[in-house]
């Protein structure tokens, strides 16, 4: 028979059985608990890459902030089931203060409001916040700015740092807020608030939401830099090609064929720098008779500037054809660009009518460089500069001060139409090509045709800029009065009209 | 980089008027920076202000549009802009365009007291 063990060895045996068990409970939690951890790193590396694909995608396709600070919102708060959330980024022109970007859910301000903001309807709060800034270090937002370290709150209301005014708005409970830190410095606060659990209503949030928004936080943090270089990147290549597109289209207003005229020899080439544009010549054939010309530079530069050009051009030819002086013609140009342009975009004119039977031109000069008459013959030149400011900056009060001259030209003599960029060009050791220079060069054209004589000035100012990159347009038109003599002898300018003034 | 300077003096106590010299060249890649301080210039709301030219040695459209800009605002207040003493080349270029109907151009330190005592008389 046998007999029990000795009570002692009993009591031991209970013992160890207990404890063992003990043990195999405390490994079972220790296992559960590495089964949270590992599940949870998985979790948060999961929600980072999908955070990063989506983020990668969004840039691509739309790179705007609020867009991408949504979408990382939506992330924080599917991963930690947060009930609402903001992000906040530094203002760039203040950089003390905060300005919400994105705000969701029913989310309180976090900062001392003034008592009507504590009684807005609940729907209205998200639209009071996103209207509300904070200071650094004002409210917990500006405390989390400027300290740059991350705050978990699990329990708001027993917390001095979360206003009593914010959980009569919003009831809060719990809170997490975490920089977003770009090269050392806080660029943001990224915040949520209250988490919702159905299965677990009381659960709040823990170091385990903290650790994932603070990777998602640091991944929008790049994101932040990301997008700022982007969008910086994206301006460069709109300016670029806004000015590409402007360069274009002052090309297109560009006469791309020259009228005939029998009497007339005409000439003429525009070429456009890159950052400064506006540049703009066109012959008008009025009738048989008479031929208008124009010369003008925009003072704007861009689609602004091309399209001040545009309204020029298509005044001009509407008036022109309407044998308007030339007087009228600025007049009436003057009156519409004075209304339609901003108050500091002018925009400098000639504009001549050429009586191509009797070589006699009427002229206005608003504001342009002088007109220059060559006699190659003689190699002299004439030039002339009456009275006449700018398009498009003042009343026709003022403006009609615009003097007419009319002018006679002698047969074979050119008149030569230029803007600033052919004088102020400049060569490597910073010098302008100058008046002297350009007079000169005039003079020592010799006998051809005007658009030799073109071609021949255009080379010239190349070859004195060098390497040297052109910094305004440059523009030059020349007409030839070359008429057949019948014609000529048949019609005596009137003398009275002749009122040369040598310069 | 083209040569740019400004010299901003304090505001005349007698009168509020604010002196600035503009040193070298205006043009598109200087007249930000120029606009970005008259701006900071304006704000202290100055009676006239007073741009010293004599030392500008090239000013481009870009830069005529910023001194209309400024000539528009200070009139808004009352105000005036005066240009002193500008360079031959420089004033040459406000005659061509025709600005010296519409800018106050004083070519000595006699005519600013007179324009002044004028204004502000």
């Amino acid at each position: 028979m046998k007999t029990l063990p000795h009570p002692f060895l009993q009591l031991l045996f209970l013992l160890t059985l207990v404890g063992f068990g003990f043990w195999v409970f405390q490994l079972k939690k220790r296992l559960y608990e590495c089964y949270v951890f590992v599940q949870n790193r998985e979790r948060e590396r999961e929600m980072t890459f999908s955070f990063l694909n989506q983020i990668g995608e969004n840039i691509n396709a739309d790179h705007d902030l609020e867009t991408t600070f949504s979408l990382v919102l939506d992330f924080c708060r599917m991963a930690t089931k947060a009930d609402a959330g903001s992000i906040w980024v530094r203002d760039p022109e203040d950089k003390t203060i905060l300005r919400p970007v994105v705000v969701q859910g029913l989310f309180p301000p976090l900062h001392e409001v003034s008592s009507e903001k504590l009684y807005s309807k609940r729907k209205y709060v998200s639209e009071l916040v996103k209207k509300e800034t904070v200071r650094l270090g004002e409210g917990i937002i500006g405390l989390v700015a400027e300290k740059g370290e991350s705050l978990l709150i699990p329990h708001a209301k027993q917390d001095f740092r979360v206003p009593k005014s914010s959980g009569e708005i919003v009831p809060l409970e719990g809170l997490i807020l975490v920089p977003l830190v770009i090269q050392k410095e806080v660029e943001g606060v990224l915040v949520l608030i209250n988490k919702r659990d159905e299965r677990n209503p009381e659960e709040t949030f823990d170091e385990v939401d903290l650790d994932l928004v603070s990777a998602l936080a640091d991944q929008a943090a790049v994101t932040l830099n990301l997008v700022k270089l982007y969008e910086q990147v994206a301006e460069k290549q709109r300016i670029e090609q806004e000015l590409r597109l402007a360069t274009e289209f002052q090309q297109l207003l560009l006469p791309q064929k020259f009228p005939e005229y029998s009497e007339v020899a005409l000439g003429g080439m525009s070429q456009p720098a890159l950052e400064v544009g506006g540049d703009y010549y066109d012959f008008l054939p009025i009738n048989d008779h008479y031929l208008g010309f124009v010369i003008a530079d925009v003072s704007g530069k861009g689609i602004p500037g091309a399209l001040v050009m545009a309204t020029l051009r298509s005044t001009l030819r509407a008036e022109a054809r309407n044998g308007a002086s030339p007087k009228e013609v600025l007049c009436h140009v003057n009156a519409l660009l004075v209304q339609d342009t901003k108050e500091n975009v002018f925009v400098s004119v000639l504009y001549g009518i050429l009586d191509v039977y009797t070589g006699r031109v009427t002229y206005c000069r608003a504001g342009h460089e002088p007109l220059i008459v060559l006699n190659t013959e003689q190699s002299s030149i004439r030039d002339y500069e009456p009275e006449g400011m700018v398009v498009g900056m003042v009343d026709n009060d003022l403006f009609s001060f615009l003097e007419e001259h009319t002018i006679q030209l002698q047969r074979g003599e050119t008149l030569v139409l230029y803007t600033d960029g052919v004088t102020e060009a400049l060569n490597e050791a910073g010098e302008e090509f100058g008046m002297e220079r350009f007079h000169n060069s005039l003079r020592q054209l010799g006998d051809s045709t005007p658009q030799e004589m073109v071609d021949s000035l255009e080379q010239q100012i190349r070859t004195f800029s060098g390497g040297r990159d052109q910094h305004d347009d440059i523009t030059l038109v020349l007409l030839t009065w070359n008429p057949q003599t019948s014609v000529v002898d048949s019609n005596p300018p009137p003398q009275h009209i002749i009122q040369e003034t040598r310069v | 980089m083209k040569n740019y300077d400004l010299v901003i003096h304090e505001k005349n106590a007698a009168d509020a008027s604010q002196k600035v010299d503009v040193l070298g060249c205006l043009d598109s890649h200087t007249v930000v920076d120029f606009e970005k301080s008259m701006q900071n210039v304006l704000a202290g709301m100055p009676s006239h202000l007073i741009l010293n030219l004599s030392q500008l040695t090239y000013i481009s459209s870009a830069g005529i549009s910023a001194l209309m800009g400024l000539t528009h605002r200070l009139r808004k207040d009352n105000g005036e802009l005066i240009l002193l003493k500008p360079s031959e080349k420089v004033f040459r270029v406000f005659r061509t365009l025709g600005f010296t109907a519409i800018f106050k151009i004083v070519e000595s330190d006699d005519a600013l007291q007179d324009a002044l005592a004028s204004r502000l008389g």
